[in-house]
């Protein structure tokens, strides 16, 4: 497939050092009913809640666990 | 989920601002290089041809996740959104849980996750379990081969029980819980949930799997 990508609005800074809570510290930031992406390294786990991905400005949450880094997307 | 470590350079990415057949191309601020996100894969730049490496993740419901995964975080910034929440999959055979094995691409619907939500596959040699957490409504793919044995997986009141040792697992973890392999871990294989039109617009020989 071609590679022909369409400009459709501004680059967005990348978003390095995002706030994070415990779980025990959550009270409506995130509900049991939203969805997260949820991923586990080596003993530590993180949910990204779907509702705080979406938009241009948020799909791409660069993120580090455990000495890894990689990137929440949606 | 993009693993960022590429040739040992750690990579930054950012929104690009393109679209490549409606899908996010991303950039990364070190080489500016341009990579397609559905794919992971360098598409233009001095990365063109490099591919990421996925790290296994699950979507699923943030109640079902803080009950399996007690210990976790969670991202914390204001909400840009409202409706992604359990009734996103009203139509199940609009979403898909795709992987690849080799140079084969594998999917099945959310419909036929639903109806059978403990599926033992053997796809060309490669045995896997394609489990459904149906409280989450989250799909996860597991290898059925540990320490060189290969197990076969039932339902059984929401946990699973393997056929050779009848221990007992939990679905949403693939950990296990009663029996003579308590404390055993099954390998997570990576697979993603997609919308079924961009995953077969990517990837068009995916071979279907239904129970």
């Amino acid at each position: 497939m071609e590679f022909n990508p369409r400009f459709v609005c501004s680059p967005r800074d990348a978003i390095v050092n995002a706030p994070v809570l415990a779980r025990a510290e959550v009270t409506d930031q995130v509900t049991p009913k939203e969805l997260v992406l949820g991923v586990v390294i080596g003993e530590e786990a993180r949910a990204y809640p779907i509702n705080q991905l979406t938009g241009p400005s948020r799909e791409i949450i660069n993120d580090e666990m455990g000495g890894v880094a990689f990137a929440a997307t949606w | 989920m993009y693993a960022r470590t590429v040739n040992d350079q750690i990579l930054t990415f950012c929104v690009s601002g393109n679209l490549w057949n409606r899908s996010l191309v991303m950039m990364d601020i070190e080489t500016e290089s341009f990579w397609s996100h559905i794919l992971g894969l360098g598409k233009r730049g001095p990365m063109e041809g490099a591919q990421l490496e996925i790290i296994p993740a699950e979507l699923t419901t943030w109640g079902r996740w803080a009950e399996t995964h007690p210990e976790t975080s969670v991202l914390n910034l204001s909400r840009t959104h409202e409706d992604f929440t359990h009734d996103f999959y009203e139509n199940p055979e609009d979403f898909v849980y795709g992987w690849r094995l080799g140079a084969k691409t594998y999917a099945s619907t959310f419909g036929a996750m639903r109806q059978n939500p403990s599926q033992n596959l053997d796809l060309d040699g490669d045995v896997l379990l394609l489990a459904f957490d149906t409280e989450g409504d989250s799909p996860i793919l597991y290898s059925r081969t540990l320490d060189g044995v290969t197990h076969t997986f039932e339902l059984e009141g929401g946990s699973l029980r393997d056929a050779q040792t009848k221990s007992v697992w939990t679905l949403a973890t693939g950990v296990c819980i009663d029996g003579q392999l308590k404390g055993a871990s099954l390998e997570h294989v990576v697979g993603i949930v997609s919308f079924t039109k961009s995953w077969f617009d990517f990837h068009p020989d995916t071979e279907l799997v239904q129970p």
